[in-house]
């Protein structure tokens, strides 16, 4: 036997790798990406040389910003003061709507929302191949990230986690092709679903073609599901065509935020004991 | 340099390209288009390394991607393995004597490659967006991978200490015994 395997060894040896590769394929064939211990193992072997060159990466960029170009920041210094201050009286009058919108949340007797924590990560890493778009970020398991949980950034929604490792995770962007999130138009109520088209924008699916929507249009989060809170925004509607003998619109929508230049994101998680 | 050396700095150098096109996205949008270096590296790998090793690295690269991907299991994994045999097969019938020669290789198996993943999103995984995306991504790619691929070349060459060779000299196309 031990003869035989040492005079075979480089057929045995192919065929082993083969049958791992044809394993991973068939594994993989009819459902969604899910990790085996290998690609845990690679993520595991990844993610600290990924944290440290992002870290080298945002010094860089920092350093440029700090002491090369500072030519603006006088000008910028200005308009961040003047726009800090027209957010705080927002955010005061805001504040006055939200007690009050609680107030008759109580009086109506509604069940309360689902509070949710913001768990603040950096993107490590994008998806090394051209079809797919997604990223890791430096926070996982251990940081209180799950799997399905939202990810924001300031301007709106960013994505989903998909894989979720002890001290990484892996976002979704909504505008990949297999991102699908819950979506109401902020004008008439309608509702719909924001799906990825493998570039820069994304499609709203399934509004039926009664209902008014305009170019401009905007679409937030609808709430249902869990995973990401009601009323953050998605994108706003850039063109609406239809066929004369479909049901439904054809909608393209563009993502509140510029996803080609993010750096840092907030991972949305309900909070523990929180109803799902 | 020893087989062991040489295998690790195999080793090493996958492992390097795969953190740099995962940092790609700096460069070309943290969406956008993006060079494959590791097709570039796997044909290199065809062309000059041991059998066995070889297709090791292959299939430990394709595993590596698809880690740190969205991409299903395996696919990648069989088209590295795929490309390592083909090169493998085909390496006596063809010249890897000047850089165009290998940027023509590149191109081919970029071709190869949209081919594949064309049939398998369209029949296999049923993806909506394939013909006209991957069109215009194809076109791009194929570009900044072809476009990239001598300095990679380059790059490994240094590592491996084959500096004073043509591209692929006799010695490395004919080194392919498995010393296991």
């Amino acid at each position: 036997m031990l003869q035989f395997l040492s005079r075979n060894k480089r057929p045995l040896f192919l065929l082993l790798v083969l049958a791992a590769t044809l394993t991973f394929f068939a594994r993989d064939i009819h459902s969604t990406h899910t990790p085996t211990i290998f690609n845990r193992l690679f993520v595991a072997l990844l993610t600290p040389p990924l944290r440290i060159t992002a870290a080298l990466r945002d010094g860089a960029t920092f350093m440029w910003r700090r002491y090369i170009s500072l030519v603006h920041t006088q000008r910028e210094n200005e308009l961040l003061r003047t726009q800090r201050d027209a957010l705080l009286v927002e955010n005061q009058l805001l504040q006055d709507q939200v007690r009050e919108n609680q107030r008759l949340r109580e009086l109506l007797d509604f069940r309360q929302r689902i509070p949710f924590r913001m768990i603040a990560a950096e993107i490590i890493g994008s998806d090394p191949t051209s079809w797919f778009k997604s990223f890791m970020i430096d926070k996982g398991a251990v940081d209180g990230v799950m799997h399905g949980a939202g990810v924001i950034a300031p301007e709106g929604v960013v994505g989903r986690i998909i894989t979720v490792a002890s001290t990484s995770a892996h976002v979704l962007l909504l505008i990949d092709v297999n991102s699908n999130i819950d979506a109401v138009v902020q004008r008439t109520r309608a509702r719909g679903i924001v799906v990825g088209t493998g570039h820069d924008r994304c499609r709203l699916a399934y509004v039926l073609k009664t209902e008014p929507i305009e170019p401009g249009d905007r679409l937030l989060t609808s709430g249902l599901g869990g995973f990401f809170p009601g009323g953050i925004l998605i994108g706003s509607v850039v063109s609406v065509s239809h066929d004369a003998g479909g049901f439904f619109h054809h909608i393209e929508v563009e993502p509140a935020v510029n996803l080609s230049k993010l750096r840092n994101v907030f991972v949305v998680v309900p909070e523990q004991g929180a109803p799902r | 340099m020893t087989a062991v050396s040489r295998l690790l700095i195999y080793v090493l150098a996958g492992f390097v390209l795969v953190l740099l096109q995962m940092h790609a996205g700096y460069l070309f949008g943290q969406t956008g288009i993006r060079p494959d270096f590791i097709l570039s590296f796997v044909v290199m790998l065809g062309i000059s390394a041991p059998l066995c090793r070889g297709a090791a690295i292959c299939w430990g690269c394709g595993l590596a991607l698809e880690s740190v991907s969205c991409m299903q299991g395996g696919v990648l994994q069989i088209f590295f393995l795929g490309v390592f045999f083909l090169i493998r097969l085909t390496k006596k019938f063809l010249q890897f004597t000047t850089t165009v020669h290998v940027m023509v290789i590149v191109w081919c198996t970029q071709l190869l490659k949209y081919g594949y993943l064309l049939f398998l999103f369209s029949y296999v995984y049923n993806y909506e967006f394939v013909f006209r995306e991957m069109t215009r991504i194809w076109i791009f790619e194929t570009i900044l991978t072809v476009g990239c691929s001598p300095v990679i070349f380059a790059f490994l060459r240094r590592l491996t200490g084959d500096r004073k060779d043509p591209l692929f000299d006799q010695r490395l196309m004919h080194h392919g015994r498995c010393t296991q």
